[in-house]
């Protein structure tokens, strides 16, 4: 069976500046790699939803950029909510992936209302993380460069995606104070993904985008799988992170 | 008197430190740490007072290009080192320039300034004018939001004892007017802009790439008219026109940013000289310009030349190569951990080339992996610069000229060396 996989991308002006396409892209390239039909599709305020969506890709951007989508995101709150219903792969990073989620205290006092696709709510602290990150879990190494100011609480029974071997992920105090608990990044729901793991992660993390390529196509009927012509990709990739595994403990200067 | 003892250590200081190669922001630290007040004491030493140049991309060349055609209207300007725009590096400038009682010969200083210490600085050197070229996304491991920055060089701007220029064309700087909003001729500083005209921004592959301002976007912008408006833009020849006067240019370096960051420079000279501005001389002063160090500048490697062309972040390698005029035929491309984070290179557009044939630095595998998303035509991935360079020289001679390298400031300083410029980027 033959279906074109659509990839939606919302918002990459306000919420795109942190190389967020690379994770459209990399869900689309891998998919074709793999002889399958993938198309990448944006979603600008007023445009008109697409009906048939495979996965959805949301990406960070300031303050004022999620004020300015918050109102247009709320009106097509109740079709995304829908794709999600439908076993579509959400995937969020940094503000977008706040959007998605329950709500979001801003620094200034303010709350902006999320979706409630995902099962997190997101507090702005003003304590910056900045630099490369390394989860793991389920035997999955994901790695990346975080820069964020949040504490992202997940809901009780909520899973993160990762759990931290280097930087700070979601910032949960709880789990700090304890110490009983290895510090969490992210929240994962099934297809549903919020990560504060940038770089852009999935061009980085093959194994992640396949795991999500595998789901995406399972609900269409068809195989996805990584074949030799990911070759060539996956070898940069491999020894990107190489580099940035041994980088991990390099500081930077936040100002 | 009083800055005698610090002066001398600091000059001391500098002497050794450069015995030992190089310049170094310590003689400034340690006069800062002796006498606290010295770099305010200089700063209210020039006639014509002192002018900030900040901006997300493009400060050192403006600040040159301002020096320059100050110069050529015959003032004696004091500035700081290419890059040196940090609280120390500027002291340590000061100190180099200084005699022993740390007094500056000058007419006016021209100073650039790191967005980040422009508001601290700004309480010290309480700058006549502030000059703000562009807000970019650039440095979010240092700044978090763009937004941030707009604000600090706005803030500083706002410090101005006399006179602010700003860029029309970039949507947070242009909004410096909402800051008076009882007019500006009692209330602060005057505002004056510089732009490009619509046609010259139309014709750019990707614009100018400068940050958008969601935070005001209900709020109707007068047009502003432009003191100093690029009106034709292609390689390095631009035409200016100010106040009227069309002034051709032969700017240090190719590409529209650059003639936006010679329309700011001509614009705040405009502003500082008044009826004594002279399109000629300006015009003579850029003619006189070296190529700006690392920015389109040609350098010998072996019986060939190398084109550098520098950048520090996304929107500038974007500015950069939509100024290529073709694609250039042997290319290294260098991005090492100076940028930490290289996310942007997902947003940047590479249509201007039609392969890499090196990747090299730090990040040359995540180049790599971005580029192969877009089915690029990659030589060699290297991340080792030196043995980067030696496959650049293995390739067969360019049939058009010569090889171009895009690198990042640190890979540019390490190549530079590398082909044996062991000169600093310092000189004035
Ligand atoms: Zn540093």
């Amino acid at each position: 069976m033959s279906a074109t996989i659509t990839v939606l991308q919302l918002y990459p002006d306000e919420l795109g500046v942190n190389g967020d396409s690379g994770n459209a892209s990399a869900l689309v390239v891998r998919a074709r790699l793999a002889g399958l039909e993938a198309d990448h599709v944006t979603y600008r305020r007023g445009d008109t939803l697409p009906t048939d969506v495979d996965a959805v890709v949301i990406g960070g951007g300031p303050v004022s950029a999620m004020r300015n989508v918050h109102a247009d995101l709320l009106a097509i709150g109740p079709a995304l909510k829908e794709f999600a219903a439908d076993g579509a792969v959400f995937f969020g990073f940094g503000s977008g992936a706040e959007l998605l989620g329950h709500d979001i205290r801003l620094q200034d006092g303010a709350t902006l209302e999320g979706l409630g696709i995902l099962p997190f709510r997101a507090v702005r602290t003003g304590k910056r993380a900045v630099g490369y990150i390394k989860t793991v879990k389920d035997g999955v190494t994901l790695i990346g460069f975080e820069d964020h100011a949040s504490q992202w609480k997940l809901d009780d029974g909520a899973e993160p995606l990762g759990l931290i071997e280097a930087g700070q992920g979601n910032q949960d105090e709880r789990d700090h104070d304890t110490q009983a608990e290895p510090r969490k990044e992210g929240v994962r729901s099934g297809a549903l993904v919020g990560t504060q793991i940038g770089g852009p992660v999935l061009p980085l993390n093959p194994v992640l985008t396949d795991e999500l390529l595998g789901l995406v196509a399972r609900r269409r009927g068809i195989d996805y799988a990584r074949g030799d012509a990911h070759e060539t990709l996956d070898h940069y990739a491999e020894k990107a992170r190489g580099v940035i595994l041994d980088n991990l403990n390099y500081t930077f200067h936040t100002i | 008197m009083k800055h005698l003892f610090p002066v001398l250590l600091g000059k001391l200081a500098r002497f050794v430190t450069r015995l030992r190669g190089g310049g170094s922001a310590f003689p400034g630290y340690l006069v800062l740490k002796l006498s606290p007040r010295f770099i305010q004491d200089v700063a209210n030493s020039f006639t014509h007072g002192i002018v900030f140049v900040l901006g997300s991309n493009g400060k050192s060349t403006t600040t040159h290009m301002l020096t320059e055609t100050l110069r050529g209207h015959g003032l004696n300007v004091f500035t700081n080192p290419s890059g040196s725009n940090l609280p120390q590096g500027i002291a340590s400038a000061i100190v180099a320039d200084s005699d022993l009682f740390g007094r500056v010969r000058g007419d006016i200083g021209v100073l650039e300034v790191d967005e980040g210490y422009a508001v601290e600085l700004a309480k010290v050197l309480a700058p006549t004018t502030v000059l703000v070229l562009n807000t970019q996304v650039d440095q979010l491991y240092r700044f978090y939001e763009t937004e941030r920055v707009a604000d600090m060089m706005l803030d500083a701007a706002s410090l101005a004892s006399q006179h602010i220029v700003s860029n029309r064309e970039d949507p947070y700087l242009s909004k410096i007017w909402m800051r008076y909003p009882e007019g500006d001729a009692h209330t602060g500083p005057d505002i004056t802009y510089f732009g490009a005209s619509e046609a010259v921004v139309a014709a750019s592959p990707n614009g100018l790439v400068n940050a958008p301002d969601y935070r005001n976007e209900g709020i109707d912008e007068p047009d502003h008219v432009a003191l100093a408006e690029v009106t034709e833009s292609g390689g390095s020849a631009a035409t200016i026109d100010v106040r009227g006067e069309a002034v051709e240019l032969v700017l240090p370096a190719k590409g529209l940013h650059f003639a936006l960051d010679a329309a700011a420079a001509l614009a705040t000279a405009a502003v500082i000289l008044g009826d004594a501005f002279s399109g000629p001389k300006s015009a003579a002063a850029f003619s006189a310009m070296k190529p700006a160090y690392g920015r389109g500048e040609l350098l010998k490697f072996g019986a060939e030349e190398v084109e550098f062309v520098m950048f520090k972040n996304g929107a500038s390698l974007q500015l950069n190569l939509d100024a290529l005029p073709e694609p250039p035929e042997q290319v290294l491309l260098s991005i090492d951990e100076g940028t930490p984070d290289i996310s942007w290179i997902y947003d940047v557009s590479f249509a201007a080339l039609d392969h890499v044939d090196v990747i090299t630095g730090d990040k040359a595998w995540q180049i790599a992996t971005r580029l192969e998303h877009e089915g690029f035509r990659i030589g060699a991935v290297e991340p080792d610069l030196n043995a980067a360079i030696d496959l650049m020289r293995a390739l067969p001679s360019p049939t058009r000229g010569h090889k171009t390298w895009i690198v990042n400031y640190e890979q540019m300083m390490l190549a530079r060396k590398r082909i044996g410029y062991l000169d600093m980027e310092n000189q004035r």
